[in-house]
C-alpha cells in the first residue's frame, strides 16, 4: 500500500470498503429490479378492476424507491470511490485506466437512468399511461445496462480472461470467463430484492385485502427468482479459477478461525440467508395478510446478509490478489515480486520512506502500516495479535520468509531487518513477550547458524532457549 | 353420518363451527380429520389456544422478544447437542480444540453457539426491560414476571456453566473469579462454594458439575420453567400497556397470536439465524490456551459483556467493603422480584411513575457501568 | 362438571345462590346438602362423620395434625435418604499441599530462572500457583500467587505483583498496596536442594 495514511483501528481499511460496498450492492440491486417492477406493476394494474387503488400503492413505492435508491445509492456509491481509493489505489487507477471508455459509459448511463426515473416520478399525475409505462421500462433497460457495464470490470478482476497488463485485451477483459453467470446471478437476485422492497412497502398497509394481493404478487419475483440464483451460482463456481477452488476446499492454513476458512464460511452464509429467505417467503405467501412490518425489515436483512455472504466469498476467491495474476492485495505488483527485489531493503523499494531507526519498534509499525494493514488490524477484524499470539521470534521471521506459501498471503517484500522489525512490533503487542528488534535479528541467525551445522544444534538449543528469555527480560525492562 | 358416529360411546361429535374448516367429509383428508376428531376432541385446545391475541400500536415488535428467545433456546440445543457428539468432559480443551481445527464445520458449530448464547442474553435483558418499562408485571400477572425472572436467571446460569467447559484460560480465572464471589457470602457462601467446584479449587472435578448443569439440569429446568411461563400467559393474555386501554374500543386494534403474529414472526427468527452465521462468519470465537493451574492470569482479561457491570461495580468496592458491593448487587433482582407486588396501580399512579422513573435510571447506570467496564 | 355441581348446588340452597357467594371447598364439604352423587368415597365417608355430631370436628383437627406430623417425619426420612447423593456431590477433601517433611516441589520454575537478584517466574506447587524470585540482596522469596481478592494467580513483574483480573498490586513483599486485594499474599519459605526448588510453610520465626 502507498498511503500509510489511512489507519482504521479495529475494523480496517477492508472492512470499510466491504461495509460501504455491501450496502451498495444492496440498494443498487434494488434500483434495477424495482425499475422492474414498477413497469410490470403498471402493466398489472392496468389489467386489474381496482387499477386506481393499486397505483395509489404504486406511487407510494415508487415514492420510497426514489429517496431510497438516489440517495442512500448515491451516497454509498461514491462512498465506494472514496474507500477504495484510500484503501487500493494502485487497484483502482488500474481500473481507472483500463476501462476508462467503460466508466464514460456508465456515468452517462447513470444520469440517463436518473433522468428518466424523475420524469416518471413528477410526471405520475400528468403523463399519459401509456407514456407512464414506456418510462417505468425505459428506466429498467437503462439501469440494467449499468450493470452490464459495472459486471464487466467486477467480474475482470478474478477472472481476468485473455487480458494482460501487457496486451491490454479491453475486449477480452470485459467479457471475461466471469462475466456472463455473474450478470445472470446478479439479474435474479435484483428480481428477488425488488419483490422484497415491494413487501416492506406492502407491509405498511392498513387495507388488509388489497395488503394480501400485493403480497402474494411480490412474492411471484422472490420465490422464483431464489430457485434461479443457484442454479447460475453453479454455473458461475464452473468459472472459477482453481486457486479460488482451493482455496475454498481446504481453507488457510495456520490462520484463526479452525478448520473452517472464512471463504468458506461466507459461501455458507450467502447459502443459509438465501434458503431463508424462500422459506420465509413461502411462509408469508401462505397468509399474505399477516406480513407484518418487522418480518419484511427481517427479509430485506436476510437479503442484505446473502449479499454480504456472496460479495465476500467473490472479495475472497481473488486471495492473494486484488486484480488476479497481476497486482497482489497490498499494491505488489506481480511483475515486481522478483526474488532480487523483494529482498531490497523494504524503504527503498517502497514509494514511501518513513525516518525510523533501522530495527525499532516505529520501523515494524512502518512495515505493518505499508505491507499488512490494507487487510489487517492490530486488535481487531483480521487482528494480527490474535494471529501472532503463537509465534517465536525465529518462527515469526521464517513465517515472514515464506508468507506466500499460506497460499492468502502475498510475499514479504523487504530484508531481514525489515521482517525482524516487524516481528518484533507484532511480538510487542503483547507486553509479556515484547522483544527489541535487534534481538529478534540475533535469535534468528542463531537460529539459521544451527541448521546450518545440525551435529552442533543439540547442546547449543539449551543456551539459545536462554537467551531467548533473557532478551525478553531485558526487553520487557527496557520498557518499564 | 355424525348421528351414527354419535351412537359409538367416546365418540365425541364435532361442533358446528369446525366443521367448515375440515374439507369435504368424502375426500381422504376429511375423513382423516374427522376420524381424528371424534376420537380426540382436541378443540377445547385449540380454542384455549385460539384467543390470544396481541394488542396492534407502534411498538408492538417488543413482544416478539419472547417468541425469539424461544428460538435462541431452540439453536442452542440443537447446536448444544451437535458439540456434545465430540465434546469430552475428561479432556475438555482438546476436544474442543478438535472440534475447531479438525471437525468438518467444527468452528461454525461452536461460534454459533457462542453468539446464540450472547444474542440470547442480549434478547432476555431486551424482554425483561420491555416487560418492566409496559408494567406487565402488575396484577395479575405477578407470578408470571417472577418466572420469568427465574429464567433470565438460568440463562446467566447457562452461560456461566457452559463458560467453563472449553476449558481454557479465560474459561478457568472467569469460573474461579465467580466462584470465589460465592465464597465470600456468609453463612452457606463456603459450603455451596466446595459443592459448586467439587474440591478446595477450580479444577477437571469441576468440569463434570458444570458439563451434567450445562447439558442436563439447566436444560430441563428451563423447559420446564419455559412451559408454565408460557401456559400463564396464554391463560391471561398478553398484558395491554396504559396508553393502549386509554384509547376508545374503536381504535384498539388486536392481531391473532396464531397465526397472523406467529407468521410475522417467523422472518424474524429466520433473520436472527442467518445473523448467527453472519456474526460467526465475520468474529468466529477463538479457543484460547489451554487452562495452567499455576500461570499468573493474562493481561486484559475481562468477563463477557453482560457480567461487565457486576465486574466493574465490584471494583468500587475494594477490601472489606466487598460484602456490601455484593450486597448492593443483590438488592438488584430482589427489587425485580418484589416490583409487582409495590407497583400495584392499573392505570399507573405517582408511585408507578416513580417506579418507572428509578427504572430508567438503573437502565442508564447499567449501560454505563457496562461501556466504564468495556472500556477500562 | 364444576358447572354441573355448581348449577345443584344453586338449586338446593337459595341462599346460596340470592347472596351469589361460592363458599370455600373446607365449608362446602360440611354442608350436608352440598353432598352430591359425584362426590368421591373418601369424601363421603368424612361427610357421613361430620354429620353425625358437632364433636367430629376436634376429630378432623387431630387427624390433620397426626398427617402433618407423619408428612414431616416422611420428609425427614427422605432428606435423611438424600445422604448418599450429598456425599456423592460433596467435595473431596484437599490433598495435602506439603510432603511429610513439610515441603513441595515447586513445578515450572528452574533454579536459573532465578538465578540473579530480580529475577523471578510464576510455578506451582502441588495444585497452587506460586511466585519464586530472588529479591536485591539475594534472598529466594515465595509467595503463593493466589489473589486473596478473587483468587486469580498474580503476575511477577519484576518490581511488583500484578493481578489482571481486577488490576490489584502488591509489592515485592506480598503487601497489598493499591486495587481490590484485602489481605497480603501469604509467604513461603523457598530453597534449593540438589538443583530443585522447593518450598514449605513459613515458621512464625521466618516472618520478617
Amino acid at each position: 500500500m502507498n498511503y500509510p495514511v489511512w489507519n482504521v483501528p479495529g475494523i480496517g481499511a477492508g472492512l470499510v470498503v466491504a461495509i460501504i460496498a455491501t450496502i451498495h450492492v444492496l440498494i443498487s440491486h434494488f434500483a434495477i429490479g424495482g425499475g422492474a417492477f414498477l413497469a410490470v406493476a403498471e402493466f398489472w394494474s392496468d389489467r386489474q378492476a381496482d387499477g386506481e387503488r393499486i397505483r395509489a400503492w404504486l406511487h407510494k413505492f415508487a415514492t420510497f424507491f426514489l429517496v431510497f435508491t438516489t440517495v442512500f445509492g448515491a451516497v454509498t456509491g461514491v462512498g465506494i470511490w472514496f474507500s477504495i481509493q484510500l484503501a487500493s489505489p494502485e487497484a483502482t487507477s488500474l481500473l481507472i485506466h483500463q476501462f476508462v471508455f467503460a466508466w464514460a459509459t456508465e456515468w452517462i448511463v447513470f444520469l440517463a437512468e436518473l433522468s428518466v426515473l424523475y420524469l416518471y416520478y413528477y410526471g405520475w399525475k400528468t403523463n399519459s399511461r401509456s407514456f407512464q409505462r414506456f418510462l417505468a421500462a425505459a428506466y429498467f433497460v437503462i439501469a440494467w445496462f449499468s450493470l452490464f457495464v459495472i459486471n464487466g470490470i467486477l467480474t475482470f478482476m478474478l477472472t481476468p480472461g485473455s487480458w494482460t497488463l501487457q496486451n491490454h485485451d479491453i475486449a477480452g477483459a470485459f467479457f471475461n470467463p466471469g462475466f456472463w453467470p455473474a450478470l445472470f446471478i446478479r439479474t435474479a437476485v435484483m428480481m428477488l430484492i425488488a419483490g422484497l422492497g415491494a413487501m416492506l412497502v406492502a407491509s405498511r398497509l392498513h387495507d388488509d385485502a388489497l395488503k394480501a394481493r400485493i403480497v402474494s404478487f411480490s412474492a411471484k419475483w422472490v420465490i422464483p427468482a431464489a430457485l434461479l440464483v443457484p442454479l447460475f451460482g453453479y454455473w458461475y463456481w464452473s468459472t472459477l479459477p482453481g486457486s479460488s477452488i482451493d482455496l475454498f476446499q481446504s481453507g488457510a492454513t495456520g490462520v484463526g478461525g479452525g478448520k473452517m476458512a472464512s471463504i468458506n464460511r461466507f459461501f455458507w452464509l450467502s447459502v443459509i440467508s438465501g434458503g431463508l429467505i424462500m422459506v420465509s417467503t413461502m411462509v408469508i405467501a401462505l397468509r399474505p395478510k399477516a406480513l407484518h412490518t418487522s418480518a419484511a425489515v427481517a427479509l430485506m436483512l436476510l437479503a442484505l446478509f446473502g449479499v454480504v455472504g456472496a460479495e465476500f466469498f467473490r472479495e475472497m476467491a481473488r486471495k492473494p490478489y486484488v486484480i488476479k495474476d497481476t497486482l497482489y492485495s497490498n499494491a505488489l505488483w506481480v511483475h515486481d515480486a522478483t526474488p532480487e527485489q523483494l529482498a531490497q531493503p523494504y524503504f527503498s523499494a517502497s514509494r514511501w520512506e518513513p525516518e525510523t531507526q533501522p530495527l525499532s519498534l516505529e520501523h515494524g509499525e512502518w512495515v505493518y502500516r505499508l505491507q499488512c494493514a490494507t487487510c489487517h488490524t492490530l486488535n481487531g477484524y483480521r487482528g494480527l495479535k490474535g494471529y501472532t499470539a503463537q509465534w517465536t521470534p525465529v518462527s515469526g521471521v521464517r513465517f515472514l520468509e515464506t508468507l506466500e506459501a499460506q497460499g492468502v498471503m502475498p510475499p514479504f517484500q523487504g530484508n531481514v531487518d525489515d521482517r525482524a522489525a516487524l516481528t518484533s512490533f507484532l511480538l510487542s503487542l503483547d507486553p509479556e513477550r515484547a522483544i527489541a528488534g535487534s534481538d529478534v535479528k540475533i535469535l534468528y541467525e542463531q537460529a539459521q547458524e544451527a541448521q546450518q551445522a545440525p551435529q552442533a544444534a543439540l547442546p547449543f538449543v539449551g543456551s539459545l532457549l536462554l537467551a531467548a528469555e533473557r532478551g525478553a527480560q531485558g526487553a520487557k525492562e527496557g520498557l518499564r | 353420518m355424525a348421528k351414527k358416529q354419535a351412537e359409538i360411546p367416546d365418540f365425541a361429535p364435532i361442533p358446528e363451527e369446525l366443521e367448515a374448516h375440515l374439507g369435504e367429509p368424502s375426500t381422504v383428508t376429511g375423513k382423516a380429520a374427522r376420524a381424528l376428531l371424534h376420537r380426540y376432541p382436541v378443540w377445547p385446545v385449540l380454542k384455549f389456544f385460539a384467543h390470544k391475541r396481541v394488542p396492534q400500536y407502534r411498538h408492538s415488535y417488543w413482544y416478539m422478544m419472547g417468541g425469539m428467545l424461544l428460538f435462541f433456546f431452540g439453536i442452542q440445543v440443537v447446536t448444544g447437542i451437535l458439540l456434545m457428539v465430540y465434546y469430552q468432559p475428561g479432556s475438555p480443551w482438546a476436544s474442543v480444540n478438535y472440534i475447531v481445527n479438525e471437525v468438518p464445520y467444527g468452528a461454525l458449530i461452536r461460534s454459533i453457539h457462542h453468539w446464540s448464547a450472547n444474542l440470547m442474553v442480549l434478547t432476555v435483558f431486551l424482554h425483561l426491560f420491555s416487560t418492566f418499562f409496559m408494567k406487565a408485571y402488575r396484577r395479575p400477572r405477578e407470578l408470571t414476571w417472577i418466572t420469568g425472572l427465574g429464567l433470565a436467571g438460568l440463562t446467566m446460569l447457562f452461560g456461566f456453566s457452559g463458560y467453563l467447559l472449553p476449558w481454557d484460560e479465560l474459561a478457568f480465572f472467569a469460573v474461579r473469579i465467580g466462584i470465589s464471589e460465592l465464597e465470600k457470602l456468609p453463612l452457606l457462601g463456603e459450603w455451596a462454594a466446595g459443592i459448586a467446584r467439587g474440591g478446595s479449587d477450580v479444577s477437571q472435578e469441576t468440569i463434570g458439575r458444570f458439563y451434567a448443569l450445562h447439558v442436563m439440569v439447566l436444560p430441563l429446568s428451563v423447559m420446564g420453567l419455559i412451559g408454565l411461563h408460557l401456559l400463564l400467559v396464554q391463560i391471561q393474555g398478553v398484558s395491554e400497556p396504559d396508553g393502549f386501554r386509554k384509547l376508545p374500543a374503536s381504535q384498539r386494534k388486536y392481531r391473532n397470536f396464531f397465526s397472523d403474529f406467529l407468521i410475522a414472526e417467523i422472518p424474524v427468527w429466520l433473520m436472527m439465524g442467518a445473523l448467527l452465521v453472519l456474526l460467526s462468519a465475520l468474529m468466529p470465537r477463538e479457543l484460547g490456551t489451554e487452562a495452567d493451574v499455576f500461570a499468573a492470569a493474562p493481561d486484559g482479561i475481562k468477563p463477557e459483556w453482560y457480567l461487565l457491570a457486576p465486574y466493574q461495580g465490584l471494583k468500587l468496592f475494594p477490601g472489606s467493603l466487598e460484602l456490601l458491593g455484593m450486597l448492593v448487587m443483590g438488592l438488584v433482582p430482589m427489587a425485580l422480584v418484589v416490583v409487582p407486588f409495590i407497583d400495584r396501580q392499573i392505570p399507573a399512579d405517582a408511585r408507578g411513575r416513580l417506579v418507572t422513573k428509578i427504572g430508567v435510571l438503573g437502565l442508564i447506570g447499567f449501560v454505563l457501568i457496562t461501556a466504564w467496564g468495556f472500556f477500562s | 362438571m364444576s358447572k354441573a355441581k355448581k348449577r345443584t348446588r344453586v338449586e338446593r340452597s337459595p341462599v346460596e345462590a340470592e347472596e351469589g357467594i361460592e363458599l370455600p371447598a373446607p365449608e362446602q364439604e360440611k354442608a350436608p346438602e352440598v353432598a352430591s352423587a359425584e362426590a368421591t368415597s373418601s369424601q363421603k365417608s368424612a361427610l357421613a362423620e361430620a354429620s353425625e355430631d358437632a364433636s367430629a370436628e376436634p376429630v378432623m383437627k387431630d387427624r390433620r395434625r397426626f398427617l402433618a406430623a407423619m408428612g414431616g417425619l416422611g420428609l425427614a426420612w427422605c432428606a435423611g435418604a438424600m445422604y448418599p447423593v450429598y456425599k456423592f456431590l460433596a467435595p473431596k477433601a484437599a490433598e495435602p499441599l506439603f510432603d511429610e517433611e513439610g515441603k513441595a516441589v515447586v513445578e515450572k520454575i528452574t533454579p536459573a530462572d532465578v538465578a540473579q537478584p530480580g529475577m523471578g517466574k510464576n510455578g506451582g506447587y502441588g495444585s497452587r500457583g506460586v511466585i519464586v524470585y530472588r529479591d536485591a540482596s539475594g534472598n529466594l522469596r515465595a509467595f503463593d500467587s493466589k489473589c486473596t481478592h478473587a483468587g486469580c494467580n498474580v503476575a511477577f513483574k519484576t518490581t511488583e505483583f500484578y493481578c489482571a483480573c481486577h488490576g490489584g498490586v502488591y509489592d515485592l513483599n506480598g503487601k497489598n498496596v493499591s486495587g481490590p486485594p484485602p489481605e497480603p499474599l501469604p509467604e513461603l519459605r523457598a530453597f534449593e536442594r540438589d538443583g530443585i526448588l522447593y518450598v514449605s510453610p513459613m515458621g512464625e520465626e521466618g516472618r520478617s
